[in-house]
């Protein structure tokens, strides 16, 4: 635990970001343990010569097409400006997961019955009666009786 | 020309002191970019929008900050936004799989292909350490980076950042913490 606790602590220490107490139990640490001693010395080497990149310089033609983007946006309007700058944010990348997620969304809708085709049971005697008028259902069928069938007819006939 | 000049001349909308402005702080501006971004097309593409918005916006610039701090808050800013917003067209695109140009591939100087066995461990001890600062959160990636590379001051790097200067201490402390942790058990892969 030890360990680790100083562990964490070594690159503010190599950087002296430490109160002055801590500097001093640190470095009497580091002259005891030889692992962490030896964790101390890896991480300087890197973490003092990653400092030691140089600067780069952009291409020459950065400035060439900075004139050119200052150029176009003198020459046009502002609020047509503001409007071109809404739309160019606008990237076609999404398109194919925001497709997925719409086909989906149709397909659900699709998928789940309407209102209309909804089956509900007759609630009341007359709208059975009324559903056996409408498959004429004494007309062509011989129902066995007692079956549904019959009782619907027989309803029906006696609501006529 | 001294600053105050500089600011004066840009203020009147001064082509050649724009020009000096760009001669003065692209380099400073398109190594942020990179740093943050580490690809030099999108760090090509900030400084552009930078400097863009810098001509915009001069004529109103009030001088309470050194034009370098104004132009690194604008590049900070840029740079983070590009950063969430290329994460976010990844995810919608579907491309889980993609992956950013390493500094290893980027052309960035100490990290090409030629070289010594010297050069060879200076790359990869540059691209742990990168990809280490790489993965702390923007807060304290940014304060890193401005802390160390362009080796800024806490009091710089808090007007940069809009914040106080505590807050700058405790970000880097942070950061400084857990690039410990992450780097001690890479460093024993090297």
């Amino acid at each position: 635990m030890i360990h680790t606790h100083i562990q964490e602590k070594l690159l503010l220490y190599l950087d002296g970001n430490l109160p002055d107490e801590e500097m001093q139990q640190i470095r009497e640490h580091l002259s005891a343990c030889a692992v962490c001693a030896e964790q101390h010395d890896a991480l300087a080497s890197v973490w003092r010569s990653e400092r030691r990149l140089e600067k780069v310089k952009p291409s020459p033609v950065l400035w060439t097409r900075l004139q050119a983007l200052i150029q176009e946006y003198e020459q046009t309007p502002v609020f047509v400006w503001d409007v071109k700058n809404i739309f160019q944010g606008i990237s076609l990348r999404p398109i194919p997961a925001l497709a997925v997620i719409v086909a989906i969304v149709v397909g659900i809708y699709l998928g789940s019955p309407r209102e209309s085709q909804k089956y509900k049971p007759a609630q009341s005697v007359s709208q059975l009666a009324s559903a056996a008028d409408e498959l004429e259902l004494d007309q062509f069928d011989i129902i066995p009786p007692g079956t549904l069938g019959s009782t619907l007819v027989n309803i029906s006939n006696r609501q006529k | 020309m001294n600053e105050n000049d500089l600011i004066k001349e840009l203020r009147e909308g001064n082509r050649a002191a724009f020009e000096e402005l760009f001669d003065r702080f692209s380099t400073l501006v398109y190594n942020v970019a990179y740093r943050m971004l580490q690809n030099k097309q999108d760090a090509e593409d900030i400084t552009q929008e930078v400097f863009f918005q810098a001509y915009k916006s001069l004529k109103h610039f009030r001088a309470e900050s050194q034009l370098s701090t104004w132009l690194y808050r604008i590049a900070v800013n840029r740079s983070l936004n590009h950063q969430r917003k290329r994460k976010l067209q990844r995810w919608l695109s579907l491309d889980f799989e993609a992956r950013e140009d390493s500094a290893v591939n980027s052309g960035y100087p100490g990290t090409t292909e030629d070289g010594l066995d010297d050069a060879m461990g200076k790359k990869d001890t540059e691209r742990i350490v990168q990809e280490a600062i790489n993965s702390l959160p923007d807060q304290q990636r940014s304060a890193i980076l401005l802390h160390r590379y362009e080796e800024l001051s806490y009091e710089e790097i808090a007007k940069i950042m809009g914040v106080t200067v505590a807050s700058v201490e405790s970000r880097l402390h942070r950061a400084k913490q857990t690039l410990a942790k992450k780097l001690l058990p890479l460093m024993k892969e090297l």
